[in-house]
C-alpha cells in the first residue's frame, strides 16, 4: 500500500509513529527505511512497490512520501534490523536508477535500534533530512546510547587489581578505557589520547590525584572531568577534590554499578 | 692478699689457679643456663604471640581502616644527612602513603651534599615563617620550607646536631599528638603507617610507643618505592644480617612486648606520644643510640610517675632498610650499636636494674641486657681463656668441650628456627622455597664467624666508648634497585 502525503507539517511523523505502534503492539519488529530523494510521485511509489515485491513476495510494506520534508519513508512489517537492511538496498538500487536518491540512506528497525518514542522518531527523520546531499550510502540508525558525552575513561590507580576491575566492567559498557599507574603516567596518556573523563585514586606516587585533578581541569578548561575514586574518606580529602574542579567523588571499598551509574549520570547531564 | 699470699710462700699458686678456674666454671655454666632459660622464655612468649598475631592481621580490615576518620593524625620525621641519592625517592614515597591525616617533616642536618638544594628543586619549597613550639632546645634552624602544591610536606634546613638533634626540631614543628620517625634511607610499606596505629588504637591511652618490624631490602626491586620482589639477600653479609634481624624482631621483640619489657623501639620506624617525648626532654643528643635511649626514658617517665603505659611491638608494619653489605661498614654500624648500648646501660639502666619500683623492665629486661648483652663480650673473651687454662691445667679433655660445644650450639639454633617458623607461620614474606632454603642454611652459617664477630665489634666499641670517640661512621648510601 502506498500512501501519499502531502504539504502536512508533522504528518510523517505522526504516521510513523503510529504504524510502528499498531505494529510493535502486536510484539514483531518493524522497520523503517528513509531516505531524501527528489520528488516522487504515486505512479513511481507504485512501481517502487512492485519492484521490491519481485525479490522479497512475502513483504508486507508501507511507502510514504513526505513532500514537505521531501523525504521517503517506508515501513516494514516484521523485519527486523538485518532484514530491513537487506530490503534497503533494493530500495536504493531502484531510487538510484531512478535518479532519485539524493543522499544517504537511514535504515533502522524498533526495537533493536531504540524505543519508537516521539523523540527517537523525530531524531530518525531529522536524520534524513539532513543526510541530503550525503554521499548514497546506507546508514545504519542507532538511538544514541546514555552515555553519548561521554565514551572514553582513564584509570589511575597504584592498585593493579583495581584498574583492572574497573576497565573490564567500563569496557563491557561499551567505553574505551586507558589505564595509568601514576599520576605522571597518567598525565603523559591523557595529553595524548584526551580521554573524555579520568577515574582517579588520590593516592598517587610522583604527581598525587590533587595535581592531577588541578592539571587536568586547568589544561582543558574546565572541560575534563575528573572522578576521584579514594581510599581516603576524610572531609578534607572530599572538601579539596572538589575545590580543584573534581566531578564527583567515590570511595574504596566500592561498587562498580554504583560507579557505573555516576559516569551514565555525568553524560546526561553535560 | 693475705690468701694470695698464703698460697704464694706456700708455693701452691697453681693451686689457686685451679680453684680460680673450677670457681668460673661454676659461674659460667649459671651464666650460659641463666641466659638460655630467658631465651627461651622470651621465645616461649613470642611463639604464643604468633597465632593471636596471625588472627589479627588475617582479620584486620585494614584497606578500609586506611582511609578512616578514626585513625590518629601522625607526623612523621625524617631526618636527613647526606642523603642526595635517595631522598627523593623516599619523600614521594612517604607522600603517597595509605592513610589519612599525616604530615611529612624532613630536616636537613646540615648535609655537606647537595641534599637541600635537591629538595628544594624537587619539589619547589619556598621559605615560610610558621610558628614553632620550643618544646626543645635544638641547633639553630637556618630555615623551614613549603609548597602548598604539597600541603603535607615541610622541609626544616638546620645546622648539623646528629640525628637526635634533627628528631627534636622536627618534633617542635609538628603539628599532630603522634610522631613517627623513619630513617631517611628506609622504604616504608604503603599500609605499615596504618598497621601500627591499629595497634595504636587497641589501647591510645597507655600505648606510649609502638614500634615497626624492620627488613632487609637488599636484592629485591623497588619500583616507585614501592617493594615488589621480596627476594633473600643475594650477598653474605646482609644475608646473615637478615636472619638476624628475623630472630632479633621476630623470636624476641615479639615476646618482650607480650610482658612490656621492650627496651627498643628501632629508630628506623617507630610511632610515639608526642608529649610523653617531650616530658622526657626529647631524644637525647651527642651520641648513637638515642633510640634506645628514649625507650628507656621513656619507661622510667612512666613507671616513677605511675602512668600506666605499654610499649607495643607490630610486627605486620614492614619498614624495609638497607643492610650494610661491606665489612667495613657493617663493622662501623656494630661498633656503634655496642658504643651506644654501654651507654645507655651506664647513663640510664644503671639507675633502674634490679629495682622492684621499676617492675619488669627493671627486673628481667634490664639485667638481661647488662649481663647478657652488654658483658657479653668480657664473659666470651674471659672464656675462651678459661678454656685454655683448662687444657693447659688438664682440667678437662676434648669430649667434654665438643659435648659443650654441641649442646650450647643446638640450644641457640633451636631459636633460629623458631623464628623461621613465626615468619613463615604468621607474615611469609618470601614466596619462594629456595628463599627458605637460604634462610635455614644462613641461620647455621651464623654460628661460623658471624656471631663471633659481632661480639668483636661490640668489645671494639665499648673500647671507642673508653677512647672518648664519638664519631657515627661510615654509611655509603646506594640507589635502590629498580
Amino acid at each position: 500500500m502506498a500512501v501519499f502525503i502531502r504539504d502536512r507539517h508533522g504528518e510523517l511523523t505522526r504516521q510513523l509513529l503510529q504504524m510502528t505502534h499498531v505494529i510493535r503492539d502486536r510484539h514483531q519488529p518493524c522497520g523503517v527505511i528513509l531516505a531524501p530523494s527528489a520528488n516522487i510521485n504515486q505512479q513511481t511509489l507504485d512501481q517502487l512497490e512492485s519492484f521490491v515485491s519481485q525479490s522479497e513476495t512475502e513483504l508486507a510494506a508501507k511507502y510514504l512520501f513526505d513532500d514537505h520534508n521531501m523525504v521517503f519513508a517506508m515501513i516494514l512489517e516484521e523485519r527486523k534490523f538485518a532484514a530491513t537492511h537487506y530490503t534497503s538496498l533494493i530500495v536504493k538500487d531502484f531510487l538510484e536508477n531512478h535518479g532519485l536518491l539524493q543522499g544517504q540512506l537511514v535504515v533502522a528497525s524498533f526495537p533493536e535500534c531504540g524505543e519508537p518514542t516521539e523523540s527517537t522518531v523525530s531524531q530518525l527523520i531529522e536524520l534524513a533530512a539532513k543526510a541530503r546531499g550525503e554521499e548514497k550510502e546506507i546508514r545504519l540508525f542507532i538511538e544514541q546510547p546514555a552515555h553519548q558525552g561521554i565514551s572514553s575513561i582513564l584509570i589511575v590507580d597504584t592498585d593493579e587489581v583495581v584498574r583492572e576491575f574497573v576497565r573490564l566492567h567500563l569496557e563491557l559498557e561499551g567505553y574505551t578505557v586507558y589505564e595509568a599507574k601514576d599520576g605522571a603516567e597518567a598525565l603523559a596518556i591523557y595529553s595524548e589520547a584526551v580521554p573524555d573523563l579520568v577515574i582517579t585514586e588520590l593516592n598517587l606516587p610522583i604527581v598525587d590525584g590533587y595535581q592531577l585533578i588541578n592539571k587536568i581541569t586547568k589544561a582543558s578548561a574546565n572541560k575534563g572531568k575528573v572522578i576521584v575514586l579514594t581510599g581516603k574518606q576524610l572531609a578534607d580529602h572530599l572538601n579539596r577534590s572538589f575545590e580543584l574542579g573534581a566531578i564527583d567523588f567515590v570511595t574504596k571499598p566500592f561498587s562498580i554499578s554504583e560507579l557505573q551509574w555516576r559516569i551514565k549520570k555525568l553524560g546526561e547531564w553535560r | 692478699m693475705k690468701f694470695i699470699e698464703y698460697y704464694l710462700q706456700t708455693d701452691s699458686w697453681l693451686h689457686f689457679l685451679r680453684e680460680l678456674l673450677l670457681g668460673y666454671g661454676y659461674f659460667a655454666m649459671y651464666y650460659v643456663v641463666v641466659i638460655t632459660l630467658i631465651y627461651y622464655l622470651i621465645f616461649a612468649l613470642s611463639i604464643r604471640q604468633t597465632f593471636p598475631l596471625k588472627r589479627g592481621i588475617q582479620y584486620n580490615r585494614i584497606k578500609k581502616l586506611s582511609g578512616s576518620k578514626h585513625l590518629p593524625a601522625v607526623s612523621l620525621l625524617v631526618p636527613a644527612y647526606n642523603e642526595e641519592l635517595t631522598i627523593i625517592e623516599n619523600v614521594r614515597s612517604l607522600l603517597a602513603l595509605n592513610y589519612p591525616k599525616y604530615e611529612v617533616i624532613v630536616i636537613n642536618d646540615g648535609s655537606t651534599d647537595n641534599t637541600f638544594q635537591v629538595m628544594v628543586d624537587e619539589f619547589k619549597l619556598e621559605k615560610i615563617n610558621p610558628i614553632v613550639a620550643d618544646h626543645i632546645q635544638t641547633e639553630k634552624v637556618r630555615g623551614i620550607y613549603y609548597n602548598p602544591e604539597y600541603p603535607t610536606l615541610y622541609f626544616i634546613d638546620k645546622e648539623n646536631g646528629g640525628k637526635a638533634d634533627s628528631l627534636n626540631a622536627g618534633i617542635n614543628l609538628s603539628h599532630y599528638p603522634l610522631i613517627s620517625t623513619i630513617d631517611a634511607d628506609s622504604l616504608l610499606e604503603k599500609d605499615a603507617l596504618t598497621r601500627i596505629a591499629r595497634v595504636y588504637l587497641e589501647n591510645p591511652e597507655d600505648t606510649v610507643a609502638v614500634g615497626g618490624n624492620v627488613r632487609i631490602v637488599n636484592s629485591c626491586t623497588v619500583e616507585d618505592g614501592i617493594v615488589k620482589n621480596v627476594r633473600f639477600p643475594k650477598k653474605l653479609l646482609p644475608a646473615l644480617q637478615n636472619v638476624e634481624y628475623i630472630k632479633a624482631f621476630l623470636g624476641g621483640r615479639i615476646g618482650w612486648s607480650a610482658i612490656n619489657g621492650l627496651i627498643i623501639v628501632s629508630g628506623a620506624f617507630g610511632v610515639f606520644q608526642k608529649d610523653k617525648v617531650i616530658a622526657v626532654k626529647g631524644y637525647r643528643g651527642g651520641y648513637p643510640g638515642e633510640d634506645m635511649n628514649i625507650v628507656i626514658k621513656l619507661h622510667r617517665y612512666c613507671l616513677e610517675n605511675k602512668i600506666p603505659y605499654r610499649v607495643a611491638f607490630c610486627p605486620d608494619a614492614v619498614c624495609w632498610t638497607q643492610a650494610p653489605d661491606t665489612y667495613r661498614i657493617l663493622s662501623s654500624q656494630r661498633k656503634r650499636w655496642g658504643r651506644g648500648n654501654l651507654k645507655n646501660m651506664i647513663e640510664e639502666g644503671i639507675h633502674m636494674v634490679f629495682r622492684p619500683k621499676y617492675k619488669v623492665f627493671g627486673l628481667l629486661t634490664l639485667p638481661y641486657n647488662i649481663l647478657f648483652e652488654t658483658l657479653n663480650p668480657y664473659v666470651r673473651i674471659t672464656g675462651l681463656l678459661a678454656i685454655l687454662g683448662y687444657w693447659l691445667l688438664n682440667m678437662t679433655d676434648w669430649q667434654t668441650l665438643v659435648v659443650f660445644a654441641l649442646v650450647n650450639f643446638f640450644s641457640c639454633f633451636i631459636l633460629s628456627l623458631g623464628a623461621l617458623f613465626i615468619e613463615e607461620a604468621a607474615f611469609s614474606r618470601y614466596p619462594r622455597l629456595s628463599d627458605l632454603n637460604k634462610m635455614l642454611l644462613y641461620s647455621f652459617l651464623m654460628f661460623l664467624g658471624y656471631r663471633q664477630l659481632g661480639v668483636l665489634w661490640r668489645f671494639l666499641g665499648h673500647i671507642d666508648y673508653l677512647r672518648n670517640n664519638n664519631t657515627w661512621g661510615t654509611m655509603v648510601r646506594t640507589r635502590f634497585n629498580k
